[in-house]
């Protein structure tokens, strides 16, 4: 009986000594896998947007508030991927810290390498473009690794008392993408100089690092879906270059890409540009790993 | 469409690539204007809009003010070139207790449709019980104080209490004839994601302001919403349902006695596909000054969406008017509207 109430005077005082997790909120579920790598069991982590949704067009339900109003850190994907949903969120949020400026904010944008960047005037003539760049920088693995070092900054300048634990896991994580990279680099030998028309334009960073060359949308800009004129011009676009995939997010409907392979020969994959949005991709490398077992199956390599 | 919150960053028509535009220019408000354009055709005897009118032109206006607020100001220019503020308040963003303060002229947290400005509004017109009971288009719009708070709930639930004060003076449903005639309002709002594509909203709302009928004369009103929608996450861009409905009573004083009259609509949307959505509702409603009289309408819309920026609506529309001691009488319309806006991007409606 003493030995069962010291036991529990001890956790009962060990408790508060046992730090409090980090809560840390992003809106990608690719930005909540690194954060998930570096932060290990320091942090708690959670997206907003799921793997399989378009990111451009995330709801903003009073229960995100709640996620954000509780959150120590909040990693957003930036040039303006959020700015459907997230402004009316923060500002109902209550919590200064996760705004733009606060000390809980991170733009992981920043630092990664931004294609497609407006050098002249851009207006929405050219559909639902993004004055600051292509947003879909994650899918370049050199970014991610640049987003995975910036939360490591981020996390041990919000939990100084985490540096090494942060060090560790982003060291660890570092080398498991090193070393994916280099299990990659050979499947890019095969796939290089590939022609594809994707659906939106969500792959350019996906396309440079993996070689692919694409040739064309079957979105005619942004944002607008595929019109009857648009389509016959992809199907002659296919034909004339004699392109083998066409490449599609999950969200999209599938009648369209499916009409346009079935009169130029091109094949359907459905890619996921985001952590979860197939079954095997669970985190930020297996994303890859799925995507590229994909692709080499649709050209009929072996692995 | 673009909603009121909304509006990040500066508007900056030219790429912001490396380029550093003049500091200033970097802290203008971004600006975003809307345009909502109606025809009319058929018959109404009773409340007929304009064959064709620029019904609204709203110009918003927002920045952050300093590292304590942020300001909003929605400009409404009306048909006739009048021009008002819609809204324009400051909003305190790092209070205690999970405050939050909105202070300069409001919308009322009356309910959803109240808080809603035009543009936002999922159909062409306004509601009957909008009309008859909430004072026309804007409702409850006047200068004030709102104080709101997030309060602890259990998982996955998000209650806010709002607490409002104002002047007491909203157009033909509110006038005070002196400084103590304030209008306190509250409004309790619960919401729950019963999946990841299904969630649930409920509000209940109430206020109490002098009435045009005198001083001394009172209306209470008292509103209950409720929200469902229905949105699988990956097949979010063609699929969704949205229902809603709304009731509100109304307690009017006047020298006779009280009037007591209630009304409602009940609205549903269907998203057919990436840019189409299909619509009905159905409004009834007493009259605030004769609870004898009641209102009935049916309506069907069609909505399509050309990008996110513009919106093409065609309502057929048929109301049946109560008159009293004349009959009644109906009327059949086909309101077709276009909306379009510029600038700043919106937030997404919800």
């Amino acid at each position: 009986m003493r030995i069962r109430s010291l036991a529990f005077l001890v956790l009962t005082l060990a408790m508060p000594l046992q730090a409090k997790k980090l809560q840390v909120v992003t809106t990608l579920s690719d930005h909540a896998s690194l954060a998930a790598a570096v932060g290990g069991d320091r942090i708690d982590v959670e997206s907003l947007a799921k793997g399989y949704q378009d990111p451009h067009f995330v709801e903003p339900k009073p229960t995100f508030i709640l996620k954000l109003h509780n959150a120590d850190l909040l990693v957003v994907s930036g040039l303006e991927m959020e700015i459907g949903y997230l402004p009316p969120l923060l500002d109902s949020a209550r919590n200064a810290k996760v705004r733009p400026g606060g000390a809980g904010y991170l733009d992981a944008s920043q630092g990664c390498e931004v294609l497609e960047k407006p050098t002249a005037q851009v207006t929405r003539a050219m559909g639902d473009v993004h004055p600051y760049g292509n947003p879909h920088y994650w899918l370049d693995p050199k970014n991610g690794r640049v987003v995975a070092r910036s939360i490591a900054a981020k996390l041990t300048e919000l939990d100084p008392a985490g540096k090494d634990a942060y060090a560790k896991n982003l060291a660890d994580f570092e080398a498991r993408l090193t070393a994916a990279e280099a299990r990659w680099s050979k499947r890019i030998e095969k796939l290089a100089g590939t022609k594809v028309v994707t659906y939106h334009n969500s792959w350019p960073n996906f396309a440079r690092y993996f070689k692919l060359d694409v040739v064309g949308f079957l979105e005619p800009k942004p944002g607008i879906p595929p019109t009857p004129q648009h389509k016959l011009e992809i199907i002659n676009l296919i034909r004339d270059q004699k392109v083998p995939l066409i490449l599609m997010e999950v969200y999209f409907d599938r009648k369209d890409p499916d009409f346009v392979a079935s009169k130029s020969g091109a094949r359907v994959v459905v890619l996921s540009p985001s952590v979860g949005g197939e079954k095997g991709a669970t985190d930020y490398i297996a994303l890859f790993d799925v995507n590229l077992e994909k692709l080499s199956a649709a050209l009929g390599f072996a692995k | 469409m673009n909603k009121r919150t909304l509006l990040l960053g500066a508007f900056l028509p030219l790429a912001a690539a490396a380029q550093s535009p003049p500091s200033g220019t970097i802290f203008n408000p971004s600006i975003s204007v809307i345009g909502n354009f109606l025809a009319a055709a058929g018959h109404n005897p009773v409340d007929p809009e304009p064959s064709l009118a620029l019904r609204e032109s709203e110009v918003g206006l927002s920045a952050v003010v300093d590292p304590y607020a942020r300001a909003d100001f929605f400009l409404a220019f009306g048909t006739e070139g009048e021009v008002k503020v819609e809204e324009g308040f400051l909003t305190f963003l790092s209070l205690p207790l999970d405050l939050q303060v909105k202070i300069g002229q409001l919308k009322g947290a009356f309910g959803k449709l109240n808080t809603q400005h035009l543009h936002v509004r999922p159909f062409a017109d306004v509601p009957l019980p909008m009309k008859n009971l909430l004072g026309g288009d804007d409702g409850i719009e006047d200068a004030g104080l709102s104080v709101s708070r997030l309060i602890p709930a259990p998982a996955g639930i998000f209650l806010e209490g709002t607490a409002q004060l104002f002047r007491g003076t909203s157009e033909n449903l509110f006038q005070a004839h002196n400084r103590n005639d304030l209008q306190p309002l509250f409004h309790l709002k619960g919401y729950g994601d019963l999946s990841e594509a299904v969630n649930l909203e409920v509000g209940g709302s109430w206020t109490r302001a002098n009435n045009l009928e005198g001083p001394g004369f009172r209306t209470s009103l008292t509103g209950i919403d409720a929200t469902f929608r229905w949105k699988p996450l990956q097949q979010g861009l063609y699929r969704g349902l949205l229902v809603r409905f709304e009731w509100f009573l109304s307690d009017r004083q006047t020298p006779a006695g009280t009037v007591r009259a209630d009304g409602h609509y009940l609205f549903g949307e269907w998203r057919l596909g990436r840019r189409w959505f299909a619509g009905a509702r159905w409004d009834e409603s007493d009259h605030a000054d004769d609870a004898a009289l009641r209102d009935r309408s049916g309506s069907l819309l069609l909505t399509f969406w050309p990008s996110e920026f513009s919106q093409v609506r065609a309502q057929a529309r048929r109301i049946r008017y109560d008159l009293g001691a004349q009959g009644k009488t109906n009327a059949t319309e086909l309101l077709v509207q276009l909306q379009f806006s510029i600038g700043a991007h919106g937030a997404h409606p919800f």
